[in-house]
């Protein structure tokens, strides 16, 4: 297997490979960790939200908080299990989940303190009404009517001096002399223990929120989703890198393809050109087993015709070192042979190494390096030559030529030029049984005058006799 | 696969505890606090009175290994489910595998939290069942509304989703743990004795108390069993059966 065909599995294996790094399956997990992010804000929000709607008494059970927080602490799960991406997220969800710990240890606080806050307020109003409803001329309505009023700026500013406010009219009240009935008496009771309550729960509830709020999850969640992002970038330049790389090797494995493509059809065009150059041989040594000696030479002129475009020659010719073997010569019209070509192509045959089969081939001249090789071609108007050699009887030899003088050789491929021997014996047989023939005419010719004297001379000798 | 390993301080068959006002440890101890039905603990927000576990799991893996409770250990259960042939039938049907840790508390949660007991009138009127609840039962829901009970029992399990501190204003019980998991009133009448310490007989007693100790009011006779006749009406049922005293 030729290294570029066995380099078409391993493009192949490549491309799998790379088509599967560049896919990016972690694009869906750095979603899913983003989406799981904002899911966690919200479900921190909407926590946020229904606690202060808890304080403000507007909701009406805790479980939707008790929902929420399971539901955040599910929210830290999925986030341990999809935006882990590094180490600093890995430390970045820690820190969040020491926070939701801490959040979910105040929010229970706050659920606590605002049932006794909700249970002290709706007291409180109830005894301040019941008192108020009283004689407003005894001694103890302004007391009540001071503490409410404290009280009432109590719920909305929870400072250090609205505490001591709140405490002064609470001391004042306590301080007042007994009522008149029990109901009253028990009023006074109540409000005093829901009042000393809610100066204690207020701003303790309140201390919660303020502490809620400034636990720094916004921070370590941004800080989340910025680790989830660099890796989400990295991971999509890596898969970019990827898909370029991906691109490169589908190019390459395409022009590894076209090449072989065209190695392919070059070897069926060589197969056919060989194929089409036997047939002609074949045809050609038929007409000469068909041949009379005296139509041989045509025939001869007929094959190098045959032969030269067949395989693309501008001149063809064979000649002989017997000078009693007629030389042939063939050329396209408008191209002609230089002086003594091609009766010196013996002497150029020389100059360069032929094969074991007597085959010289030159496909381009031009590709010859500067020298006398090159200036001798170029001097007979050669620019691209094939030619074989075989010695005939004696010291004879034949020589078959093709030149090309309008560009390189045709004659490429070694299939081609393993022919030539074959075409140059297909003659050089046929010059041989054209001079043998001419041999064997003489002799006859010689045998019958040989006989037409032994003839005459008989009748002389008894004539003699 | 459970039930048939459940505890006998948590009677299914009566109000998914007992009657007693502290059960034994395996020593013969008592257990320092009153046992808690079993029935609805799925929907409470914490296990236990105090709050200790966050998932039924967690409490089953706990009561398991603890002296006081189940007094044993994952190797002595797995064992005896293992060798069992039919235990162990179940548990490959419903986990692929014998009987491990994992499985095991897993099954005794899902069993657990198929321990509820709906379609109590409360429920029924709450749907619009006008006719579900007694003038007196109305009246006594309006009381627990009126006199703030709902703020600390309130939502699906009423009770059962926050912590709070008893004693606010006066003793209600034994002074420890000062932190407890709010109860869950469903089934309520059914469950005496009451408090963390069993240490209120009825109902109508618990309810005065916990007026005079969380709310700072002191309640009439009349208001006590209006009260009582609304957690009355918080009785549900397990398996089409109302859920029923335990004997004491």
């Amino acid at each position: 297997m030729k290294p570029t065909t066995a380099a078409i599995p391993l493009l192949l294996l490549l491309l799998t490979w790379l088509a599967f790094r560049a896919a990016n399956e972690n694009a869906e997990l750095f979603d899913t960790a983003l989406a799981t992010v904002d899911h966690f804000a919200m479900q921190e929000s909407a926590l946020q939200g229904n606690v202060l709607s808890a304080r403000a008494g507007v909701l009406r059970n805790y479980d939707p908080l008790v929902r929420e927080a399971n539901a955040l602490d599910k929210s830290l799960s999925r986030l341990r299990e999809t935006a882990a991406v590094d180490a600093q997220a890995s430390a970045t969800i820690d820190r969040l989940t020491e926070s939701v710990g801490r959040e979910e240890a105040l929010i229970e606080r706050v659920k606590s303190d605002n049932a006794l806050l909700q249970n002290s307020l709706a007291y409180f109003g109830l005894f301040s009404a019941r008192l108020s409803a009283s004689d407003q001329t005894r001694p103890i309505a302004p007391a009540v009517g001071g503490l409410v009023s404290a009280m009432l700026n109590f719920t909305l500013d929870t400072s250090s001096d609205t505490a001591r406010e709140v405490e002064n009219r609470l001391d004042e009240l306590a301080r007042q002399p007994s009522l008149p009935t029990d109901a009253e008496a028990d009023a006074v009771r109540g409000l005093l223990a829901h009042g000393r309550l809610l100066h204690e729960i207020l701003p303790a509830t309140d201390n919660l929120l303020k502490a809620l709020h400034a636990i720094p999850q916004e921070q370590d969640r941004e800080a989340l989703r910025a680790a989830v992002l660099a890796q989400q970038n990295i991971s999509r330049t890596t898969a970019r890198w990827f898909r370029l790389a991906l691109y490169v090797t589908s190019l390459l494995l395409v022009a590894i393809l076209v090449r072989l493509g065209l190695r392919i059809r070059a070897q069926s065009m060589a197969l056919h050109r060989r194929a089409a150059f036997e047939h002609v041989i074949a045809g050609i040594s038929m007409r000469f087993v068909d041949a009379r000696p005296q139509d041989i030479n045509a025939v001869i002129e007929q094959a190098l015709v045959d032969m030269a475009e067949c395989v693309g020659a501008d001149r063809a010719y064979f000649i002989s070192s017997d000078p009693s073997v007629q030389s042939h010569h063939w050329h396209r019209k408008g191209i002609s042979f230089p002086p003594d070509w091609p009766d010196r192509a013996a002497k150029l045959t020389t100059r360069f190494s032929p094969s074991a089969e007597g085959v010289v081939h030159i496909p381009y001249v031009n590709w010859l390096p500067p020298g006398a090789h090159r200036d001798a071609c170029a001097a007979l108007g050669i620019q691209g030559w094939a030619c074989v050699s075989t010695p005939g009887m004696g010291d004879t030899h034949h020589i078959l030529g093709f030149d090309a003088v309008r560009g390189p050789c045709r004659i490429t491929r070694a299939g081609e030029l393993s022919l030539l021997p074959m075409a140059l014996d297909s003659i050089a047989n046929a010059v041989r049984r054209q001079i043998m023939e001419q041999e064997r005419a003489r002799l006859e010719t010689r045998l019958q005058h040989a006989r037409r004297m032994e003839t005459v001379g008989a009748p002389r000798q008894r004539y003699c006799a | 696969m459970a039930r048939a390993h459940a505890h006998p301080c948590h009677d299914t068959r009566t109000n998914g505890a007992d009657g007693k006002r502290l059960d034994k440890s395996p020593d013969g101890s008592d257990l320092p606090l009153n046992t808690n039905t079993v029935f609805n603990a799925a929907l409470s927000f914490r296990i236990g009175w105090e709050g200790s576990f966050r998932t039924l799991e967690d409490q089953a893996e706990a009561s398991l290994q603890d002296p006081a409770f189940m007094a044993t250990s994952f190797d002595e259960v797995l064992g005896g489910l293992s060798a069992d042939a039919d235990t162990a039938r179940q548990f490959e049907a419903a986990y692929g595998h014998g009987p491990d840790r994992a499985s095991l508390l897993d099954a005794i949660a899902t069993y657990e939290r198929s321990l509820l007991t709906p379609g109590s009138r409360f429920d029924r009127w709450l749907d619009g069942d006008a006719e579900a609840l007694s003038a007196e039962e109305q009246s006594g829901y309006a009381l627990f509304k009126s006199l703030r009970c709902v703020s600390c029992h309130q939502g699906v399990n009423v009770g059962g989703n926050l912590f709070q501190r008893h004693g606010i204003f006066h003793p209600v019980a034994t002074a420890k743990p000062e932190i407890l998991r709010v109860p869950s009133l469903r089934n309520i009448a059914t469950t005496p004795p009451y408090f963390h310490d069993g240490s209120a007989p009825t109902l109508g007693d618990a309810v005065r108390r916990m007026a005079a100790g969380q709310l700072n009011q002191t309640l009439s006779d009349q208001q006590v069993a209006e009260i009582v006749a609304f957690l009355g009406t918080l009785t549900g049922t397990y398996q089409d059966h109302p859920v029923t005293a335990a004997a004491p």
